[in-house]
């Protein structure tokens, strides 16, 4: 079974710190979104694995 | 890990703010809610042109915090956000928790919205940081 983590640090004056674990590429994005209603968005980045994940699309497009 | 984000948190419920003024050290008791605003009062009971949904009558205030003379502190639902009437007189015991109030409000608000979305959540405290740990199998 696959597991899905979102670790959260929240600061005093309501600052959410959010790293999502387990997914990669889009499916990330969708599984997060819901945080992106809980106030006004700050900074968003993507990290190592879903640079991966565009990587592995580009290899496939290259060799189709 | 995959995405990284910084959301500065806005109180949506009444729950979450109802959590951060428990957290302060008021009473349930303490804590007026109104489906439909109604007008703040000031130190003499005098009505204030602010109206809010969720109240802190000045009685409580003063007997929480020592104020002596406070007015009201309301929370006024506006375009599906809380904003909070604090009076001049009142503003600087606020102000000092004011970041802590805000913690915890957060903090409720995405207990509540991570539970909804299946999540379980394991919470823990380190230095002054709320931290969450939310884990969905699928």
């Amino acid at each position: 079974m696959a597991k899905h983590v979102i670790e959260i640090s929240i600061k005093p004056g309501g600052i959410i710190e959010s790293e999502v674990l387990g997914l990669l590429g889009s499916g990330c994005e969708v599984e997060s979104q819901w945080l992106d209603q809980l106030g006004e968005m700050k900074e968003h980045r993507k990290t190592k694995d879903s640079e991966k994940v565009q990587k592995v699309e580009l290899v496939k497009k290259l060799f189709v | 890990m995959s995405a990284y984000k910084l959301i500065e948190c806005e109180i949506k419920d009444r729950q979450s703010i109802i959590a951060g003024l428990l957290d302060m050290g008021l009473n349930l008791s303490d804590i007026e809610i109104h489906d439909e605003a109604i007008s703040l009062q000031d130190f003499v009971g005098k009505n204030r042109p602010q109206k809010a949904n969720i109240i802190v009558r000045r009685k409580a205030i003063n007997k929480t915090f020592s104020t002596g003379m406070s007015n009201d502190v309301g929370f006024e639902k506006v375009e599906g956000k809380y904003k909070a009437h604090i009076s001049d007189y009142d503003m600087s015991w606020w102000k000092r928790r004011e970041p802590k109030f805000k913690q915890i409000a957060a903090t409720e608000s995405i207990i509540s919205a991570a539970k909804k979305k299946g999540y379980h959540v394991q919470q823990t405290n380190e230095d002054n940081n709320i931290k969450l740990k939310l884990i969905k199998n699928f």
